[in-house]
């Protein structure tokens, strides 16, 4: 259906023209949507009937998951850290400091962990992906790569979409991990809240679909944002200001569509875990 | 035999033009079976834009491309990616892997399309590599090699699998008279050896009367004249002669 109409789109020019003059923006909008979908749809064909790369799958899973996790291990760190000074200063106010320790669980594990670890993904690997994706284009090496049938969507999309998918769980676990452990520290050492009742509301509030619940946010970052940025490498044209453009854009696009898309999720994961 | 049989691709009425600059107007050209052709013309007129059309990187805006007898156009992603492995297909900027060295480069094709052993595929690239003349060079990057050096890494990668067709963009351009002579050579060997079917992009007109069975001439957007070496050689056409022996028109500074 929305192939239809996007091959509707690019082949009709005087209703593209008309278009035109009506809001180029509006057109493009629709085009960009469009040709992103229908790149998804071929991603997940050849996913399932394209040759698996699993060296490829293995190198970009140490590139973008394992080589990220000590940033994804200080941000956490210091997200929690920072979390927990904050709602301690709230809570004083009613004497609830006890609550700090729930608080940023819930906090960190619904929201903060998957978002910032998907933030921090778009700027580390989506950037290096549409750079990496966009110069191989310029360069003629994706057509090179076609030439010898090897089609660049199964070859170079999948194993990066897949790779990013599956770490982003992990690099959300480690977040959250380190962000407890940095909420704890401030707590009990700098702010002296006694350890009993802090630890006895955490156990009380903290339900394991918490963390459930970012877990699932982080697979679903992973896919958007991994495809965005292959997407956005593989249209690359114009050299290497287009390839400068194609990892801007990237980066812009990851972190609006992981903001936008998170308030979405947020509404949907509430009403399944009410 | 009918005639279509004959020849491997069959390009119709082929139209393609980049925003306002029409690249392709109307052209047709067949590329008959077991021969070498090769493809001249000025630079800038198509030539490199009709090769990758052959091989379906390039998508005309209208017309056919028929490889024996299939529609490339109307294949699916993965049709055409099942066609391109009758090709092989030397760049004209040899478009290696600048992530992997010349060794990872030349064995791509046999790791992706083979289910050789390592120590299968180190010789059949190193063999490659020998007889396009590069010795020592596998572990080297692309980006430490010399123009020329690149093209004849790209050649030997085109050549790996032995495909039924090869498209090569200018394999001699940049190389000295002598490597162009022994690639000339290889690429005629590599025709007799196999019966394979080659398209060649040349400036080389002396290698072009040598080696080629049919010469097709791209002008405007079209093939101007198709032919054997010989009745190139003897035509009266003032823009065929012009291009072979090398005179700039008159109204043409540079
Ligand atoms: N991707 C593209 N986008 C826009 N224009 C293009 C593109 N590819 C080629 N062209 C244009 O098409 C024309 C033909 O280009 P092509 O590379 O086929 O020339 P050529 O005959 O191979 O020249 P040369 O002998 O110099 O290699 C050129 O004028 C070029 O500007
Ligand atoms: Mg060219």
């Amino acid at each position: 259906m929305i192939e239809a109409i996007q091959n509707f789109l690019f082949r009709n020019s005087r209703l593209q023209a008309t278009l035109t003059s009506v809001g180029k923006p509006f057109t493009g909008a629709i085009k960009g949507v469009g040709s992103f979908v229908f790149f998804t749809l071929e991603t997940v064909q050849w996913f399932f009937r394209g040759k698996f790369h699993v060296r490829v799958l293995f190198r970009e899973m140490v590139k973008i998951g394992v080589n990220s996790t000590f940033i994804i291990a200080l941000v956490g760190l210091f997200s929690g850290m920072v979390f927990a000074l904050q709602t301690a200063s709230g809570f004083r106010l009613i004497n609830a400091e006890s609550l700090v320790g729930s608080t940023v669980g819930v906090a960190l594990a619904r929201e903060l962990a998957p978002v910032f670890t998907a933030l921090m993904i778009v700027a580390r690997a989506g950037s290096s992906i549409a750079a990496e994706i966009g110069t191989m284009t310029v360069t003629e090496q994706v057509d090179a790569l076609k030439s010898m049938a090897v089609h660049p969507i199964n070859y170079l999309v999948v194993p990066r979409v897949l790779a990013t998918t599956l770490m982003m769980p992990l690099l959300v676990g480690i977040f959250n991990g380190l962000g407890l452990f940095g909420a704890y520290i401030v707590s009990i050492y700098l702010l002296e809240i006694p350890e009993g009742p802090y630890m006895m509301h955490y156990h009380k509030v903290m339900e394991p679909q918490d963390f459930f619940q970012g877990l699932i946010k982080g697979v679903v970052f992973g896919v958007i944002v991994s495809l965005i940025a292959c997407y956005k490498g593989y249209h690359t044209n114009n050299g290497a200001e287009g390839v400068g453009r194609s990892t801007t854009q990237a980066v812009v696009a990851g972190s609006v569509t992981v903001l936008v898309l998170n308030y979405f999720l947020t509404t949907w994961l509430l009403q399944l875990f009410p | 035999m009918n005639p279509s049989s004959s020849a491997v691709i069959q390009m119709k009425d082929l139209r393609k033009s980049f925003g306002t600059q029409k690249v392709m107007d109307g052209l047709d050209l067949e590329i008959p079976r077991g021969k070498i052709t090769v493809i001249i013309g000025r630079s800038g007129e198509g030539k490199s834009v009709l090769l990758k059309t052959m091989i379906g990187l390039i998508f005309p805006d209208s017309g056919k491309v028929l490889i024996e007898g299939t529609d490339m156009l109307e294949l699916s992603g993965q049709g055409q990616n099942e066609m391109r492995k009758k090709f092989g297909m030397l760049f004209q900027n040899a478009a290696l892997f600048d992530s992997m060295n010349v060794f990872d480069n030349v064995a791509f094709p046999l790791r992706q399309h083979s289910h050789l052993e390592e120590d299968e595929i180190e010789v059949k690239v190193l063999d490659k590599l020998a007889k396009v003349g590069l010795k020592n060079v596998g572990h080297k990057m692309p980006s430490e090699l010399s123009g020329g050096m690149r093209k004849r890494v790209g050649l030997a990668r085109a050549l790996m699998l032995d495909p039924e067709i090869i498209l090569y963009d200018e394999p001699t351009t940049g190389l000295d008279p002598i490597l162009t002579d022994s690639i000339d050579n290889l690429i005629l060997e590599t025709q007799k050896s196999f019966g394979l079917t080659s398209v060649i992009v040349s400036h080389d007109i002396r290698s072009t009367i040598k080696m080629a069975d049919k010469i097709a001439m791209l002008y405007e957007g079209r093939i101007l004249s198709e032919g054997s070496p010989e009745s190139f050689r003897e035509s009266k056409d003032p823009r065929i002669q012009n291009f072979l022996q090398g005179k700039a028109d008159k109204d043409f500074i540079g």
